[in-house]
This record gives C-alpha cells, structure tokens and sequence, in this order.
C-alpha cells in the first residue's frame, strides 16, 4: 500500500473523533453509528450528517478514483500491446481496489474508535458494536469500492474531472432519494413500507446504518422488514452492483484493447 | 479589456460544462414548476392554493429544491473551475499573454467566471419566477406548512431575513434572494478558480476540492465553534428555521473576496518577475 492511502484514513479517524466529540458534552450512543450514516433518518435538517459521514467516501474517492485512469492515461499502448487481455487486468485491479478500500474503511474505524472514546462517553452494548464495526466495514467497502471503479471508469471516457462530478453527483442525488421518500413519509414506517421497492433499488439506503441498526437490535423480534432491511440483502445489492460494474469496465477496456490492435493494422 | 471579458464570456457560455450545468437546473426548476401547477390547478378555492414563494425551487418545501441544494457544490464548480488549468495546461496562457498584460489576463478571466456562474444560477430560477407569476394565484396565501397566515407572518417577520421587505413585495423578495444567490455562487466559482491556479497536480480533479470540501465541511462548525447555522443547505433555502447571523455571513463572503484577490495579486506579480 501507498503512504496516502494508510496515512489519510489514520488521520481522517483522529480529525473525525476530535470533531465529533469536541464541544459535544452529552453522551453518545455507538461509536460505529457516530462515525457513519447513523443519525441521519431522512430528516433534511439534519443534512450535515451527511455531508460529516460523505467525507471520508469523498476522499478515498480521491484516492481510489484515479488509480486505474491514471494507467490508461500513462501508458496503455505500451502496456496492452505487450501483455493483451486487459479485461483480466482490469479484473485484477478491481481487487486491489476493493482490498485496500476494505483497509482504509478498517484502519478509519479503528482510529476514530480507539481515539474518541477517550475524548467522549459512549455507552453501547459491546457485542453490538461489534456487529455493527463489521456491518460497516463490509458494506462501506463494497460501496465505495464500486463507486472508485465507476469513477475510473468514466473518467476513462470523459476525464478525471467529469467521472469525479458524475460519480459524486450520482451519490448526492441518492441522498436526495433517501431524504425525499424520507419526506414524503412524513415519519411513517407503513408508507415506507408500501415504498420498500425504491428504497431497495437505492443503493446509498442500504449503507444508512441507523435503517440496519433497528434490524440489529432487534434480532429475533417481529416485522423486522417494517422499518429495516435484511443485512444480507443490504450487502447483496450493493455486491450486485459491483460486479455489473466491473463487467462493464471490463468490457470497456477489452474494448480499447481491440481499438489499439486495429491501430497497428 | 471589456471586448477581452465578453470574448471570455462567450467561450465560458459555449463550454459543455455550462450547458449541462444550465439544463440541469432547468430540468429540476421546470419539474418543480410543473408540479406546482398541477397541484394548484387541482384545488378549488384560492385559500386552498400556496403563496408562490413557498413552492419556488428555493423554498423549503421544494423536493426539486432538495436536489438542486444537494447538487450544488458540484454545479456551481464545474464550469468555470478548470479555466486557469486547463490555459496552462494547453499553453493558452503563454499565447494571451504575450499579447495582453497579465493584469488584464487574470482579471479578465476572473470577471467572466463570475458572470457566467451568476447568470447560470439567475436565468433559471428567474424563468420560473416568472412562469409562476404568470401560471399560478398570486393572491394565494397558502403554507404548505398549513400554518395559519397571520402566525406564518408572525414567526417569519422574526427569522428571515429581510423580513419586512417580504411581507410588502414577495415576488420581488424573492427575486432579489436569487440575485444574492447568484453573486453568492459567483463569488464561490471565482474563489476556486483563483485557488486552482495554485495548484500544480497533473490531475485537474483536485481544482474541485477546495470549495467542495469548504462547503461540505462548514456546517459542522455550528454547535462546535458557532451558534449559528453555518450550513450551505440551510442558508440557500428560504423559509428554513434557524439562527442565522448576517452579519458573520457578509464577513464571511468578502473575507473569500479578499483571498481571490490576493491569490490572484500574487499570481500576477509572479507571473511579471517571470
């Protein structure tokens, strides 16, 4: 791993506990929850939740969204008229890009975990943290790793300015769908529940974790579809879009394979 | 220097950036207006039908509305960020200012980034003012917040700004809060555009970072180190609850003038001992 992509998740956990928990003196509920989407729950006037939790999205964009256009920017004749296939290659850094967002979202949880306890009080059941760390890690990894690769992909076509803008904008409009729906309902979980199908195809829902955590505490209760989504599903959609995304950027660049086999003929 | 500001102007307009930015805003400006006249055309009685500011894009209620504050650190920096990179970039700086001074040069270019962005967060909002005007009851007094007239009044003459003035000539209020919308929006475009002269990557995705992150990040100020709201979302709409100092936030524009200004001093005197 780069220095930028260990150092700027260890420094974002330590900015992120001293923001959270300076001048805030009232106890707080799970560390986890703090840090994400969690408090959020479609309420506009709560927004900055938001934009606090899209923060470290943005930036491991920053990082993670150039790694592959950087390459084709660079040196694509030379590397696929050498090697070919660059759909397997491109496969290939799909998965070192989905290992390292997995270690930027995992070393971003342990520092902002290790460090604001030490400035604030939390008190959460302990086994449940731990649920939810790993309902974190997985879920945030999966989206932002296929947010990175669409970012590449893009910006592949359109350059790194216009896939970051498209992908970013992407992301605030389905913020916008959450908190819509969130509006429309005025609070109502049989509304919601009537509207399930939109909130499924949204992929940004499924990584709100205050929607899972009422799923978490309440395992083995009744109706938990009611007010939540079953975490696999949760995880499932977002794995789903992961992968037509890379078969689409695959194909792309299987695509410019052949276009730069054309040209030596 | 002004036939160099208009040519400026004319490219900035052309650019794909802008037109997208452009019909972007108008789709969700059209979409709210749309919506607006369908529901209005469904109700009997006038006192069944809102006042037009509060169904404008800009107000609280406005679900487009939602999407276009959501949407803004992104449409207010795409079109004329990457004006100063993308000169250097392809060598274009090098030509202009072998024939214009470079005074003239980031002047010029600065003032037409901020007349495109103001007229590209004016036009739109001001073509649905309009088409309200002419579409929709404008004796209609309705809150979508079903608060009666006279508390609505009330609470609003105490929260929002420039109250009195809103009480006498709404329209017209509005009207001029999209006018301080697209200086605001002007000023932040030409804030990034002096900043992305100072940066030297090779990737022009970081000239978006700086008014994003400011952006994004602000709000998290109020509570912590303010007590009052300092959130982009809530100051651009109207009819939002919330403490609001005006004072702080004049300040706080002209303190981001003073920083374009001097960003772009310096790069001028560098450019002349060069």
């Amino acid at each position: 791993m780069r220095k930028e992509e260990t150092i700027t998740p260890f420094l974002i956990g330590i900015a992120y506990a001293f923001i959270r928990c300076l001048g805030r003196s009232s106890t707080q509920t799970s560390v986890v929850l703090s840090v994400s989407f969690g408090n959020l729950l479609y309420d506009t006037s709560r927004i900055q939740e938001a934009f606090f939790a899209l923060f470290p999205v943005i930036v491991a964009h920053l990082i993670f969204g150039r790694r592959i256009y950087k390459f084709f920017r660079n040196c694509p004749d030379y590397y696929f008229i050498r090697k070919g296939r660059s759909a397997s290659w491109f496969i290939k850094e799909c998965f070192n890009i989905f290992v390292k967002v997995f270690l930027y979202e995992f070393i971003l949880l342990v520092t902002y975990s290790a460090t604001a306890p030490l400035i604030c009080n939390f008190t959460s059941a302990s086994n449940m943290e731990v649920m939810l760390s790993v309902y974190y890690v997985l879920t945030y990894s999966i989206f932002v790793t296929w947010t990175s690769i669409l970012i590449n992909v893009i910006s592949m076509k359109f350059g790194s300015i216009g896939g970051f803008a498209m992908i970013e904008s992407l992301i605030l409009c389905m913020l916008g769908l959450y908190l819509t729906l969130g509006n429309l309902s005025g609070g109502s979980k049989e509304y919601l529940y009537d509207h399930r199908f939109y909130m499924y195809l949204n992929p940004f829902w499924h990584i709100v974790i205050g929607e899972q955590k009422s799923v978490l505490f309440d395992i083995g209760g009744i109706d938990l579809l009611e007010y939540g989504f079953p975490l696999e599903l949760s995880i499932g959609i977002n794995f789903m879009i992961l992968l037509i995304i890379i078969g689409i950027g695959a194909l792309y660049t299987k695509k410019c394979d052949i276009i730069s086999d054309l040209s030596e003929v | 220097m002004f036939s160099f500001v208009r040519a400026e102007t004319m490219r900035l307009l052309r650019r794909k950036a802008t037109v997208t930015v452009f019909w972007c805003l108008m789709f969700f400006v059209l979409t709210n207006f749309v919506g607006n006249v369908l529901k209005e055309y469904s109700q009997i009685y006038v006192s069944q039908m809102f006042a037009i500011p509060k169904v404008l894009t800009f107000s609280t209620w406005s679900i487009a509305g939602i999407f276009v504050r959501l949407l803004y650190p992104m449409l207010v920096l795409v079109p004329t960020s990457l004006v100063f990179y993308q000169d250097s970039k392809i060598n274009e700086k090098a030509y202009i200012l072998s024939r214009i001074p470079g005074r003239k040069y980031y002047l010029g270019k600065t003032v037409s980034g901020f007349i495109v962005t103001f007229v590209l967060f004016v036009i739109p909002f001001f073509i649905e003012i309009f088409l309200s005007v002419i579409c929709l009851e404008s004796s209609a007094n309705g809150d979508p917040a079903y608060i009666p007239l006279h508390d609505s009044i009330t609470s609003q003459s105490s929260f929002l700004f420039l109250s009195g003035f809103y009480v006498k000539h709404r329209i017209i209020y509005s009207a001029m809060m999209i006018l301080l919308f697209g200086i605001i929006s002007g000023i932040l475009a030409v804030f990034n555009m002096a900043f992305s002269i100072l940066i030297r990557n090779k990737y022009s995705l970081f000239a978006l970072v700086p008014v994003f992150a400011l952006l994004m990040l602000s709000g998290n100020l109020y509570g912590r180190v303010t007590s009052f709201q300092t959130n982009y979302y809530s100051l651009s709409s109207l009819f939002l609850k919330g403490r609001y100092d005006y004072g702080y936030y004049a300040a706080l524009i002209v303190a981001i003038l003073a920083v374009t200004i001097l960003i772009i001093i310096f790069k001028q005197n560098k450019d002349d001992c060069l």
